[in-house]
């Protein structure tokens, strides 16, 4: 492989980052969406099982690739802005689908989401010094090795507060991309995040940067919290960011792709044809490219001598990541992160980002403790089961762990437990496809419809001994009682 | 009518054993949704996705949960902050219970609680139907900070 910089890479229009919702829009609309971006790791499954770590469901991956347009990969696992490697069973599945989605090029975060103790569930920012510049390229460089395509780096959101002792974002960017002879996704949402949280300016950011390294650009839209702009892709690319792209699109002499990410919990607000809206005016600032590739000479200004900092890139991941999981401050580095709003916030969106895994793995048992307990109580037993687990990589796994919580505190809410084994089975069973049977000492369909539609059941329910068996595949099928008994309480669509 | 045909399930199964339902894992998992293709099953259990935002899930849910006419679209609009959130009518719960400050924010206790709350109303190894709705205002029954529930003004 040449230098990434002297790369012509194919040119593959706008997009946006796929999620099953969005299926409607490529059949309405496959004139918008030229190249869908999926992410690898959301549709695979963590199994526990040491030997064989993650479960890519092949019919899966054979429905994104026969999805209209082209696609890219765009690794969420394995960022490449830490110290800690990613567990290393990720590479020849992300290679895999790689392949079978003939993806020209690959990006990752240039964050890190690891110590060596447990995952911060949530993409932190690196150290930007010169022993973390000395890491992150060998970790860059291990990752094109293992994808075997061209790999592109995005460049992150910080709700730091900027630090005397770092080198400046750009600049820092800047020197990883051209040691590590890669690309550069560049999130604009995230730099404009950036700027308006007090750190870099979009301008002077990007006047340090190597603009012809960067092959891909991504657009978001977000909202205001707490006083920060969150890099929430909620809906609309914000009207300052859109003049920002008129600007900066046709400043880019390699730009291949330009990608809309919409978060799919803000999709049943935003909608389908809001989101079209926002692709029609991708269409308009791609447009503006310029159609010429080529390598722009860098017109980086001079450097200022890198600070000197005593702070190890390690140590920076510790504290940082047991501030924002929510341990108390213990050493100085703690204590100044601690003060740090930025870190508060991050704290915060860790929680929701818990909370909405738990709820969406375990839905009705969550909605029974929430309907019988209210949700202040709900919320405690969370932030207890918070105080005592640290984040875990896969929503499957965190749920699977708050469920044991849940289990070992034997909480005495009637069915809790009778309706936990039953999503836990019905869970187990998709990742290993083995029948599993649960039992119930009331008729279970009332009870299972109620919590489907967010209700909870007055009538305690006709007592008996019932069971469901849940199976990797195959019809409904009711022994014991005439199907039509069943079908009108069945809530099984 | 559901009670009469449950009733002729349960004579059923008196001759014929346990009522077995069986159902594949993909349909069973998220009763009541209809978008449950694979697809969006390993979206809801895999990696989170690329995000440095606030995910709204928990909320909508909460918001889902909260309202028992089942409509999800009362969530305010895409930016998630105020949180409109209503409360539930109490009047299908037989009991509320109202937990005392001091019990609210210690966990352990709050969970004594609910055994003590449970234990009132008469705890059935058939109870189904969880009639004690917990609220932090004082309703019919309220825990105070010694566990002590109390009804009607009454010590029990």
């Amino acid at each position: 492989m040449g230098s990434s910089s002297r790369l012509v890479l194919q040119e593959l229009g706008v997009g946006i980052v796929y999620s099953s919702a969005l299926e409607p829009l490529l059949t309405m609309h496959p004139e918008l969406i030229d190249v869908l971006e999926v992410e690898p790791q959301t549709t695979w499954i963590e199994t526990q099982d040491p030997s064989v770590p993650y479960l890519v469901r092949p019919d899966l991956l054979q429905h994104i690739a026969a999805l209209p347009g082209r696609k890219l990969v765009h690794s969420v696992g394995t960022p490449v802005g830490g110290s800690v490697r990613a567990n290393a069973a990720q590479f020849p599945l992300l290679r895999q689908t790689v392949e079978k989605l003939d993806s020209p090029w690959a990006s990752e975060h240039l964050s890190f989401n690891l110590t060596q103790d447990y995952f911060t569930g949530f993409f932190l920012p690196p150290r930007q010094t010169a022993a973390g510049l000395r890491l992150y390229i060998e970790a860059i460089q291990l990752l094109k090795k293992e994808l075997g395509v061209p790999l592109a780096v995005e460049t992150g959101v910080n709700y730091l507060r900027p630090r005397p002792d770092e080198i400046p974002d750009g600049e820092f960017i800047a020197a990883v991309v051209e040691s590590a002879d890669c690309g550069i996704l560049l999130d604009l949402h995230n730099i404009y995040c950036n700027e308006c949280n007090g750190r870099q300016s979009v301008a002077q950011f990007l006047s340090q940067l190597p603009l012809d390294r960067v092959w891909e650009v991504h657009l978001a839209g977000g909202f205001e919290m707490e006083g920060f702009w969150l890099d929430a892709h909620s809906g609309s690319i914000p009207e300052p960011l859109q003049r920002i792209c008129r600007e900066v699109i046709p400043a880019l002499p390699n730009v291949k792709a330009i990608i809309f990410e919409i978060f799919s919990s803000f999709l049943p607000h935003f909608g389908l044809d809001a989101t079209c809206r926002e692709l029609e005016k991708i269409h308009e600032v791609w447009a503006l490219r310029s159609t010429h590739s080529r390598a722009m000479p860098v017109t980086s200004p001079p450097r200022i001598p890198w600070p000197q900092s005593g702070v190890e890139p390690v140590e920076w991941e510790q504290a940082l990541g047991r501030i924002v999981i929510g341990r108390d401050a213990t050493g100085s580095l703690e204590k100044e992160f601690a003060a740090d709003p930025g870190a508060h916030l991050i704290r915060a969106l860790v929680r929701e980002f818990r909370a909405s895994m738990v709820v969406a793995v375990y839905r009705l048992s969550c909605r029974l403790l929430m309907l019988a307990l209210g949700v202040g109580i709900f919320r405690a037993l969370l932030e207890d089961f918070w105080s005592h687990t640290p984040p875990q990589q896969f929503a499957g796994t965190e749920a699977d762990a708050f469920a044991d919580y849940l289990v070992a505190k034997e909480i005495r809410v009637p069915q809790l437990q009778s309706i936990l084994a039953f999503e836990r089975a019905s869970l187990a069973t998709l990742r290993d496809g083995r029948p599993r049977i649960v039992s119930f000492n009331v008729d279970p369909l009332p009870m299972l419809r109620a919590l489907a539609d967010g209700v909870l059941l007055q009538d305690p329910g006709t007592p008996g001994e019932y069971e469901i068996e849940i199976t990797e595949d195959g019809p409904i099928r009711i022994a014991g009682i005439l199907p039509e008994s069943a079908s009108r309480n069945i809530p099984f669509h | 009518m559901v009670k009469e045909m449950t009733d002729a399930a349960v004579q059923r199964r008196r001759i014929a054993g346990p009522v077995r339902i069986t159902i594949p894992a993909r349909i069973a998992y998220n009763p009541g949704d209809l978008k449950k293709s694979i697809a969006s099953i390993a979206e809801q259990i895999g990696h989170p996705r690329c995000f440095s935002g606030a995910d709204c899930f928990f909320q909508m849910e909460r918001q889902f949960a909260l309202d028992r006419a089942g409509v999800a679209t009362a969530v305010a609009g895409p930016d998630p902050t105020p949180w409109s959130v209503r409360e539930p009518d109490p009047d299908p719960w037989k009991l509320s219970v109202g937990l005392s400050s001091g019990v609210k924010y210690n966990l352990d206790k709050v969970l004594t609680a609910v055994d003590k709350v449970i234990d009132l109303i008469g705890p059935h190894p058939c109870i189904s139907g969880f009639d004690v709705l917990f609220r932090d205002e004082l309703e019919l029954i309220v825990v105070n900070e010694k566990l002590e529930a109390q009804r009607f003004g009454q010590q029990f």
